[in-house]
């Protein structure tokens, strides 16, 4: 970003900036309690903790990540390929629709109880349960994106013998590509709640687990410095998928005021 | 001798709230070689009857034949409106498509469609992607996709409805030049009646919906017409007859929408 770019942009540091300065003076004042709201810059400064191998932190946040990581591209990789499936039939169709329509606002987390007694609380109970809703999100923005591929490109497709694994990769996929990376930038925030959340309650380590032991020992600092790590991840992860998202749509890439 | 296609009896009905009977009854046969340009008011059921022939329809009753020539050769490529290419692939993995699908290994399909790139005046332009490239190149590359098929029939769906007059003219003017190269078998759409006369063998008017065959033309200008034929008193006498044949059936169209 350019000097100019970032003259630009300015107003989008003010909020955060005054934001955190009110707590600040707040927080050092006394007028809200340090105990339970430490100054930022405390918070901050208490961020060293991240390299302190005794504190543990680093190997949760490679923890937390990895578990993101497998989610999403578990949730990417299957989502896509029953999404396309599924708009294979009208039938199939159907009756996925009522059971995705059933599954999707049943908070994801719920799930792993029910996981656990098949699994034990194994890393594979953690990753099934965080699944749920970015998969979930993945399907329907498929079956979106097929559905929204032009139908005289689909008639192309069958006048000039299109089938099987290469009308796949080479229709489906592609034609409903813009929808499927609209997806995945949703399916990406919810599988970091999704993880956390799941660490929270069931984890032997990780973000999500640090967070919540902290706050039953009330080492307050520790479990903020915990949050910033957790908002850094998502910010990095929208910011970094919107570079490469780009990348991904390259006959979008100069269509004047074509939005991915 | 068996003509090229046959269609014996066709009727195409959507089922819905309101069945709708698009076509009734058309029997039509091209011979091999021949170019049959079909005109009609909109709604006319026109671009049903292509989609008929090329399989992408199945009819209510009635049959549609074609003739393969060679077994493995595709039964019918089409144009469509509106270019429809894959604004994903680039222009020569647009042509290379039919190709492909018969799994014509990759790089012979490329020489295919360079060939015919190269036909249309696209040599340079293989790289690019169509989103690039004007309208009138565009309708030239899905040309060149059709063309890369080798197919039995060629189908034409108002290839240069969208497109601006003189463009038009001047792909009237490559359509011709590549029926007198290669002879292929056209069954080509349009509204334009100077354009179906100016390329056709035959011409085939159809009614106001339901669409039915009202009348069919013969042309005797030979294929080796030059573009000094539309400059003819015959291409006036033979437009305007055609349009007096038409008028009732436009207008009849228009009523219907109107209602």
């Amino acid at each position: 970003m350019s000097w100019r770019g970032l003259r630009d942009k300015w107003a989008l540091f003010v909020g955060p900036v005054v934001i955190l300065l009110g707590w600040e003076i707040l927080s050092r004042t006394g007028v809200i309690r340090a105990t339970f709201f430490p100054p930022p810059t405390e918070i901050i400064a208490r961020s060293v903790i991240i390299f302190e191998p005794a504190s543990g932190l680093g190997g949760d946040i490679i923890a937390t990540v990895l578990r993101v990581l497998v989610t999403i591209v578990l949730a990417v990789v299957l989502g896509v390929g029953v999404g396309i499936a599924i708009t294979a039939s009208q039938w199939m169709d159907r009756g996925a629709h009522t059971i995705l329509a059933f599954l999707y606002p049943i908070p994801g987390v719920l799930f792993f109880p029910f996981l656990t007694f098949l699994l034990g609380r194994t890393e594979m109970a953690i990753i099934l349960t965080a699944l749920v809703t970015p998969l979930i999100v993945m399907i329907l923005y498929t079956v979106a994106g097929v559905r929204s591929i032009d139908r005289t490109l689909v008639e192309v497709a069958d006048n000039y013998g299109s089938r099987g694994v290469k009308r796949f990769f080479g229709i489906l996929v592609p034609g409903s590509l813009p929808s499927i990376v609209t997806g995945i930038r949703v399916s990406l925030g919810f599988t970091l709640i999704a993880v956390i959340a799941i660490e929270m309650v069931g984890a032997p380590n990780g973000l999500g687990q640090f967070l919540w032991s902290n706050w039953q020992i009330l080492r307050v600092t520790d479990m903020y410095v915990a949050l910033l790590i957790i908002a850094v991840i998502g910010l990095i992860s929208s910011v970094g998928f919107d570079a490469v998202a780009d990348r991904l749509l390259p006959w979008r890439r100069d269509v004047q005021g074509a939005q991915i | 001798m068996q003509p090229k296609v046959r269609l014996t009896d066709v009727s195409k009905r959507f089922p819905g709230k309101e069945q709708v009977t698009a076509l009734e009854d058309v029997s039509l046969d091209i011979a091999e070689a021949e170019f049959v340009s079909i005109v009609g008011p909109s709604g006319c059921g026109k671009s049903t009857l292509l989609r008929l022939v090329a399989g992408l329809y199945e009819p209510s009753s009635g049959t549609v034949e074609i003739q393969s020539s060679k077994p493995d050769r595709p039964k019918t490529a089409m144009v469509f409106q509106e270019h429809a290419l894959f604004p994903w692939m680039s222009v020569r993995e647009n042509v290379m498509f039919g190709p492909r699908n018969r799994n014509v290994p990759k790089k012979e399909a490329a020489e295919i469609a360079n060939e015919q790139l190269a036909r249309l005046g696209l040599a340079r332009f293989g790289d690019f992607f169509p989103h690039q490239l004007s309208g009138g190149m565009k309708q030239r590359v899905g040309i060149a996709r059709a063309l890369a098929q080798d197919a039995e029939v060629l189908l034409m769906d108002e290839p240069l409805g969208a497109l601006d007059a003189q463009t038009r003219t001047l792909l009237q003017e490559q359509i011709l030049e590549l029926r007198q190269q290669t002879k292929p078998t056209v069954l080509y759409i349009t509204h334009a009646i100077d354009e179906a006369v100016f390329l056709s063998d035959r011409v085939v008017l159809m009614s106001a919906r339901p669409g039915r065959i009202r009348d069919i033309v013969e042309l005797d200008f030979g294929p080796d017409r030059t573009p000094e034929l539309r400059g003819t008193p015959e291409f006036a006498a033979l437009s305007q007859d055609i349009w007096n044949h038409l008028r009732d059936e436009v207008q009849a169209a228009m009523a219907v929408d109107d209602r």
